[in-house]
């Protein structure tokens, strides 16, 4: 063992072992890929994965049902159950047909939207360390894809981009308890952060920090990003909450938010390259 | 004539690791109650146990820029920490522990623990995010135990890919390196 410290390889391996450390640190101040290293990625990485991601897709689209035969079962059971409770509730026309329009306004976003730029992006991978959904899509810089862009599916928002090559980028999701957006609950119009927690990843939850104690934010409200901050645009869906809880502190409130879109089994999104005010914002 | 042997030895290693980092990224293949094996960890600790600290090293530093590339961590971060873990890897092969498939199982668990460990510990036990230890316990060392487990089969390929250019590379002449 002595020798190895006084051979010629470990002075070599000291030498790699710099030169990965200061990529490394390259990496987490740029927040962007090397050049060469994108390069790397685009020619050898992202069209394999793009190929065993589509398979994949349709492997599991065709198979689906005779391995989950039982939970097909009962989910039919249990929609069968919903289904009557709705039947219930139509009783409320009303104030459904209205909440039915609202769903249709976040649903035509980008008719509304005019500024919006969409770059659609295919989900191509998902590595064993996403603990809260992240995942990589074949676009990047090369289609206008920019760090901190929101990506979105037509049900509601499902996080943000991080980093980014020349064709492919990747995604956190609002599971992750290192992202917080601004959030606004469309009734009551209190304002929070909404970011992942822990406890609540799991269940593919999230959580809307810091309303205020009077806030009157209640079950099924919705919740909107508030655009505050200017990175991501006002109004995209957030989800809906489901509970609203006092923080430990007792200081202020907090709601646990359904998200609206499908975070953990997205294929396919909308990435938003750009839109009115997020230049005045940079 | 043995290194051309060599190159092709190492091309097959890459072409492994390409394929591995490819299907441990595909969307729900190998997931396991929501926890998925590190493949590329597998291999390289398979290869450094095979190959000794040197190339064992440097093959980890290009696996783990492999995995970088979808990976939760920022770029280059999979790369150092597999090139540490593998490079001692090598060297306690060479010194105290035998190329075995019980070792293979032990390093391949300790460096997927020690790799997303640290990482655990500036993401989220710095900034003391509640609930973390729950991540910790339900996903990580899953994570690195199925890792174990899938290290077998590839240790067991590796060994034999390995035996297979040596006996090719002593055919020519070459001697096997000292720690066999």
């Amino acid at each position: 063992m002595e020798d190895f410290f006084k051979s010629r390889r470990f002075k070599v391996l000291l030498v790699v072992l710099t030169v990965l450390f200061t990529f490394l640190l390259r990496s987490i101040y740029t927040g962007g890929f090397m050049p060469f290293v994108s390069g790397l990625g685009d020619l050898v990485m992202a069209p394999a994965n793009k190929l065993t991601a589509s398979v994949s897709t349709a492997l599991e689209d065709r198979f689906y049902p005779f391995f989950h035969a039982r939970e097909l079962m009962e989910e039919n059971e249990r929609l069968r159950e919903e289904n009557r409770l709705l039947e219930g509730k139509l009783v409320d026309y009303q104030s459904l047909k209205n909440e039915n329009e609202q769903f249709r306004e976040f649903l035509e976003i980008k008719e509304e939207n005019k500024s919006f730029v969409f770059q659609p992006a295919n989900v191509i991978g998902r590595t064993p360390d996403s603990h809260f959904g992240s995942f990589t899509i074949d676009a990047g810089t090369n289609q206008g894809v920019s760090p901190r862009d929101a990506v979105i599916t037509a049900d509601g928002l499902v996080g943000v981009v991080t980093e980014v090559s020349r064709s492919f980028a990747k995604v956190q999701t609002i599971l992750d308890v290192s992202v917080s957006i601004g959030g606004v609950d469309i009734y009551t119009l209190d304002t929070g952060v909404v970011g992942g927690s822990m406890a609540l990843a799991g269940q593919g939850l999230c959580k809307m920090d810091f309303l205020p104690r009077e806030s009157g934010a209640a079950p099924g409200d919705i919740i909107n990003t508030s655009g505050i901050g200017g990175q991501l645009p006002s109004g995209l869906k957030i989800g809906s909450i489901q509970t609203v809880e006092t923080e430990t502190s007792g200081l202020s409130l907090y709601a646990v938010i359904k998200p609206s879109a499908d975070i953990l089994s997205v294929k396919t999104v909308q990435v938003i390259t750009a839109f009115d005010g997020e230049e005045d914002a940079q | 004539m043995n290194l051309r042997c060599k190159a092709a030895k190492f091309g097959t290693y890459f072409l492994l690791a390409y394929l591995l980092t490819v299907l441990q990224a595909t969307p729900g293949l190998f997931a396991m109650g929501g926890v998925r094996p590190v493949l590329t960890a597998g291999l390289a600790v398979a290869v450094a146990m095979c190959e000794g600290e040197f190339a064992g090293g440097l093959f980890a530093a290009g696996a783990g820029l492999l995995c970088d590339f979808f990976s939760y961590n920022k770029l280059g971060y999979n790369a150092l920490l597999f090139f540490l873990c593998c490079v001692v890897i090598g060297l306690l092969v060479q010194s105290y522990m035998r190329p075995v498939m019980i070792n293979c199982f032990l390093f391949a668990f300790l460096t997927v623990t020690v790799t997303e460990s640290v990482s655990f510990f500036f993401r989220f036990f710095i900034r003391g995010v509640e609930g973390a230890f729950v991540l910790y316990a339900t996903r990580i060392l899953p994570m690195a135990l199925y890792t174990a487990v899938a290290a077998l089969p590839i240790y067991w390929l590796v060994r034999r890919l390995h035996d297979a250019f040596e006996k090719r590379m002593e055919g020519n002449g070459q001697l096997r390196p000292p720690f066999y």
